[in-house]
């Protein structure tokens, strides 16, 4: 009947399941010796195929803790591994979506999702293969030759998925992936995402402001408290899917969650 | 396309009032200059002077393309780089382009270096400060982008940089061209016996204005067709991906 644990850090899962750990993880911004802590002693794990939420307000270091698990920034305190190695830098075993598409201007859709298996040695042919079957599976085939200006928002962030799903990541990491589009078309992206999922079983971690985002898609949410950002709960969503966006069991998290978030 | 032939037609017009009320042999009529177009083209000489006066802008132009692209992207991602070569840049867009090909002639005589460093010597200074200035514009998102997947140094240069870089560089490809063509004349009169330089020095010595002004007009009509033709194709080319307003 505990839909709910709240543990302010739990143990990493099982090490040779694989998948995602951050242990006390802490990193400060320096500018002009002026310090900002931005994250405090973060720890979690993210099991193999699972999918993890993080809902915090705006500038609590979402996006910092991504980008550190990401390999973009290595000035931090703590550990990241990933499938038991540490995490020293960025790989294309783990994908990446920001809330902007990103898109190259001037590479045409296709070109532009190449871009992730660019440097993988694999005959071209085979690499033309990949980018195709991810453009259909993200429902882009009949739009490779665009250029990113000529496709919508949603379709612009649909090839970035697209671009971050080639590489065959192990891990994908979403930053508030759909905060930017319409909320028909969001809904529409959040369903696709769970489809790829559940076809693909990599592991997800998703950042996002919305809480209902967060319960549709994810197994377990960490709520953060902002400055420094810091793990407030952690909840489990056990909810069978396909989930149905509104219901009691929807209803218990979401004024469990808004309760952590300050919000009520 | 109207406007700018009324221009040439005008100015034709203007210069036979102007050879014929001067009658002066050293200001040549319409028709005269005419022949002797006709000739330097019939006979095949301004064909042979003007491929050997392109290759040499071009080998000095390809010098100084990749010198100015290596210092100019170093300038504009490191602030030591920059203050360190700043000067060298300013004392090369001062220097000018007649000192160059005096001092080449000089130091390297009648050889393809002294063409090729005069060129270059020219060119790089306004090439590597429009690149310097380019990469500063570079994306932070999509630099972003080229570090999640790992690309290698030369994918970052294909796929961000000199996107990024072409409106700088065909800005700076212009600037530099049209500096480059005066000195290669240059370099040509002083030291070289082939090329447009060395034609219009030979004209020039025998007192033929009809003579140099065939030549001049020959250069400028093949100069027009490269900074309009070739490099104004290059451009839409390359920034074909661009949207186009539709107001
Ligand atoms: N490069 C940076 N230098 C200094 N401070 C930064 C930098 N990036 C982010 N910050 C600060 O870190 C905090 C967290 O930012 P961010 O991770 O983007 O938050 P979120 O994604 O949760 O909105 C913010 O207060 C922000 O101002
Ligand atoms: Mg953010």
């Amino acid at each position: 009947m505990d839909q709910i644990t709240n543990r302010a850090i739990i143990p990493p899962i099982d090490l040779k399941d694989g998948g995602l750990t951050v242990e006390g993880v802490s990193k400060s911004y320096e500018a002009k010796g002026d310090t900002t802590e931005v994250l405090r002693d973060i720890s979690f794990s993210v099991g193999e195929g699972e999918i993890l939420g993080i809902v915090g307000r705006s500038g609590c270091g979402k996006s910092t803790l991504l980008k550190l698990i990401a390999g973009l920034d290595r000035d931090f305190v703590g550990r990241i591994t990933l499938d038991g190695e540490e995490v020293i830098g960025p790989g294309v075993e783990r994908g990446v979506v920001f809330q902007e598409p990103r898109l190259f201007p001037w590479l045409t859709v296709e070109q532009n999702v190449a871009i992730s298996i660019h440097e993988t040695r694999m005959p071209s042919g085979e690499k033309q293969e990949l980018v195709a079957s991810n453009l259909a599976l993200v429902g882009l085939a009949g739009f490779e030759t665009k250029f990113p200006h000529q496709i919508s928002g949603g379709m612009a962030q649909r090839a970035a998925l697209a671009r971050a799903l080639t590489s065959r990541p192990s891990l994908l990491l979403l930053d508030e992936p759909f905060a930017a589009l319409d909320a028909l078309t969001k809904m529409q992206l959040q369903d696709e995402v769970i489809r790829i999922w559940q076809s693909r079983k990599m592991s997800i971690v998703l950042i996002t402001h919305d809480i209902d985002e967060a319960i549709h898609l994810c197994d377990r949410v960490i709520v953060m408290s902002p400055r420094p950002g810091e793990i407030k709960s952690v909840s489990s969503v056990e909810i069978a899917r396909p989930r149905p966006r509104i219901g009691a069991a929807a209803d218990a998290i979401r004024s469990r969650l808004m309760s952590d978030l300050g919000l009520f | 396309m109207g406007l700018p032939i009324t221009f040439l037609v005008l100015l034709t017009l203007g210069w036979e009032v102007m050879a014929r009320r001067l009658a002066n042999p050293l200001v040549p009529d319409v028709a005269e200059v005419a022949t002797e177009l006709v000739d330097i083209f019939a006979s095949g000489m301004f064909f042979s002077h003007m491929t050997i006066t392109l290759g040499r802008v071009a080998l000095g132009f390809l010098v100084a393309f990749v010198v100015s692209l290596a210092l100019g992207i170093f300038m504009g991602r490191n602030r030591y780089a920059r203050q360190f070569f700043e000067p060298a840049i300013l004392i090369g867009l001062t220097v000018p382009g007649l000192v160059w090909a005096l001092l080449c002639v000089i130091w390297f005589g009648i050889s393809l270096t002294t063409s090729t460093l005069a060129v270059a010597l020219s060119l790089s200074p306004p090439l590597a400060l429009s690149i310097a200035q380019g990469i500063k514009t570079v994306n932070a998102d999509l630099q972003e982008i080229t570090a999640v997947y790992r690309l290698s140094i030369w994918s970052r240069l294909r796929f961000l940089f000199l996107p990024t870089l072409t409106p700088f560089l065909l800005n700076g490809i212009r600037i530099g061209l049209s500096m480059g063509w005066k000195v290669i004349v240059l370099v040509e009169i002083f030291g070289l016996s082939s090329g447009v330089g060395y034609r219009l020095n030979t004209e020039y010595s025998a007192m033929n204005v009809a003579g140099v002004l065939a030549w001049t007009i020959g250069f400028a009509g093949v100069m027009a067709l490269l900074e309009y033709g070739v490099i104004g194709g290059i451009e839409r080319y390359v920034t074909r991906w661009r949207r186009v307003a539709t107001v």
